[in-house]
């Protein structure tokens, strides 16, 4: 059986503490991949899922890799979240294929209702008519 | 003004081109055709030379005609606020590739002009150009439209004749603006979205082709009818790549996996919801709108039905363009009561229809041939070809999931694939299972009539221009960019009733 899978690429651990909790009592498999190689391997091998993509000072790797993964998998749905606002970052994000953009200033229980919305279309049982392109 | 050729070479893109022919330039007589004209006009030659200017391009951008002639209209990439004058007209009056071919074009570009560039304090008497904000960082967005002019036996026009309509005040400048890489990106994702994904030899496709050209040529709402997974958010993708507003961004949300106050916030709020991700946002596909609550709908048809103001105007007084992706149609979800007829009648304006992937299993090697180096990027060895009995079995396949499904399957296969070529059995089980279990779809022949489609499309368009109008037809000409007599031989010709008395008879112009 699959478990729906919550991937959370970010150079620290702190969105990932935030949402443990969330995810234990609903059953996601909470995943912290440290490179975009292994973001998508696991996109790959363990069904689609929600990844939460953290900005970096360096956007340009989490960008490349929102572009790849909503080419490549376009059952997953991607959450970027960024610390500050750069011009025109949020558009480009939405151009790129993301399901949702959070900018600051944004609350705890914004990132929590936006992440459960989006699970709840990932169930236990994977066939290939999928679920989102 | 003289509509000599410009004798100077250095040009702000820095390319060295050389002159056209004066002998071209001479034959038209650009200033007595247009010198005097309320509207900013120019004309560039096949090099992207400004050959002319007219009084008003020159009082709009504030740039002398001198100036303008020394210039080269041929950067692509996006400039900023800390770009020259010179570089970002140039860049806003850069030609398409589709005009550079020699088709009509219409391009919605951002003009990031700030103080900066009046020297300083924004206050030189005499060079203040219309676009500047009063003493803002203002962004605006220029509507530019080039209409190429062929010679017998070109390829590509050898002047181009171009209109400026400055759209609204955007945005506020902030910080530097993305790098090159990153505008790249974009770029090649726009390219993925072209309508050559859709060619096919097929007359329903041909059809939604037509009806995805003509959707991209106007400003209304779109809806997307098909079952899950035939394509509706691509498709929606490309309308809005192919249209005038293909450099603001499109953001797709889906009614019914995010949570109705997010949207509600991020369409109608974005201050509130402390997410200002809608500025910049030029299209707003919505998948499934009938999950959204009755108070967001309602909030979404106002914001449909509302008139388009023309001219600058305050920042977001235009939101964005609404698709809509449903798969089932609209009167059903009226009739259960989770949708409001005003809002299923706002969506229909101009209603596409995509076919399911069994209706086009001709087109199944194309589909394949376009998804399989998608679905097998990352192999070492790519996948080039499917052996017979795997072409069996896919065309055997009913395929409900439709393209989606397709995709997936090929993906899977890839994956269990150890040569060059996918065989049978390196597709799922539950897709041979299930051709074992079904007959062969039987093969589909309806009629496809495209002149009563296109007429359909043109009389919901033009009801609704005059609804939203409350009937007046000058105005609703204007709304729909017609003379008023086409609107009127239309409105005979399709059948529509004149409800209301004209605005000349209401003494109102």
């Amino acid at each position: 059986m699959h478990y729906p899978q919550l991937l959370v690429y970010e150079t620290d651990r702190r969105l990932a503490s935030l949402l443990q909790r969330l995810a234990d009592q609903n059953n996601w498999l909470l995943r912290q991949p440290r490179q975009p190689s292994a973001v998508l391997r696991l996109l790959d091998r363990g069904g689609p899922g929600v990844l939460l993509l953290r900005l970096s000072r360096d956007m340009e790797r989490e960008m490349t890799l929102l572009e790849q993964v909503t080419w490549l998998h376009p059952d997953a749905a991607v959450v970027l979240i960024a610390d500050s606002e750069p011009h025109g970052l949020s558009a480009l994000a939405w151009d790129l294929g993301a399901r949702w953009v959070l900018l600051p200033p944004y609350t705890r229980e914004q990132l929590e209702g936006i992440v459960l919305s989006l699970m709840v279309q990932y169930q236990p049982t994977v066939s290939a008519r999928g679920g989102e392109t | 003004m003289s509509e000599q050729v410009p004798s100077a070479a250095p040009t702000s893109s820095g390319a060295d081109i050389p002159r056209p022919p004066r002998r071209l330039a001479k034959e038209f007589r650009w200033q007595a055709f247009f010198q005097h004209c309320a509207e900013p006009l120019f004309v560039l030659d096949r090099r992207g030379r400004l050959l002319f200017v007219n009084h008003a391009w020159e009082t709009l951008t504030g740039m002398a005609k001198e100036q303008a002639h020394v210039l080269v209209c041929r950067r692509s990439q996006p400039v900023s606020a800390n770009d020259s004058v010179e570089e970002i007209v140039a860049h806003a009056l850069t030609p398409p590739p589709e005009v550079r071919r020699g088709a009509c074009g219409r391009v919605r570009r951002l003009v990031p002009l700030s103080p900066l560039h009046l020297g300083g304090d924004g206050k030189e008497a005499g060079t203040t150009p219309l676009l500047y904000g009063r003493g803002a960082d203002v962004a605006v967005w220029w509507e530019v439209e080039f209409l190429p002019l062929l010679q017998q036996g070109e390829q590509g026009g050898y002047l181009i004749v171009g209109r400026i309509r400055p759209v609204q005040a955007v945005e506020r400048l902030r910080d530097k603006p993305l790098s090159e890489k990153l505008v790249n990106l974009r770029q090649q994702r726009m390219e993925r979205f072209g309508l050559d994904a859709w060619a096919s030899s097929l007359p329903s496709l041909r059809r939604l082709v037509e009806q995805v050209r003509l959707a991209s040529q106007v400003t209304t709402p779109v809806l997307l009818l098909g079952e899950e997974g035939t394509g509706k958010q691509t498709l929606a993708r490309t309308i809005h790549y192919l249209s005038a507003c293909r450099e603001g961004a499109c953001a797709v949300l889906d009614c019914r996996y995010l949570p109705p106050a997010a949207i509600s916030n991020l369409l109608f709020h974005p201050s509130e919801s402390g997410n200002p991700g809608v500025r910049g946002l030029a299209a707003v596909y919505l998948r499934e709108p009938a999950y959204l609550p009755r108070d967001v709908q309602l909030l979404l048809c106002e914001r449909i039905f509302r008139p388009v103001s023309e001219g600058p105007s305050p920042e977001g007084a235009l939101g964005p363009r609404i698709f809509a992706g449903c798969t089932t149609p609209l009167v059903q979800a009226v009739r259960s009561g989770r949708m409001l007829e005003e809002l299923a009648c706002a969506l229909g304006a101009l209603v596409i229809e995509v076919p399911p992937l069994r209706e086009r299993l001709a087109d199944l090697p194309l589909l394949v041939g376009r998804l399989l180096p998608r679905a097998c990027a990352g192999r070492e060895t790519p996948i080039t070809s499917l052996s017979a009995d795997a072409w069996a079995l896919l065309r055997s396949y009913s395929w409900p999931g439709n393209l989606r499904e397709l995709y997936n399957v090929l993906r899977i296969a890839c994956a269990h694939a150890r040569g060059e070529q996918l065989r049978a059995s390196d597709f799922p089980t539950e897709l041979r299972r299930a051709v074992y279990r079904e007959p062969p779809p039987p093969p589909v022949d309806k009629s496809l009539p495209l002149e009563h489609l296109l007429e359909e499309a043109e009389r919901r368009l033009i009801q609704l221009a005059l609804q939203r109008v409350g009937g007046r037809k000058a105005r609703a000409a204007r709304l729909l960019g017609i003379p008023r007599p086409r609107l009127w031989r239309r409105m005979n010709k399709l059948g529509i009733a004149d409800t209301e008395k004209d605005e000349e008879d209401l003494g109102e112009e």
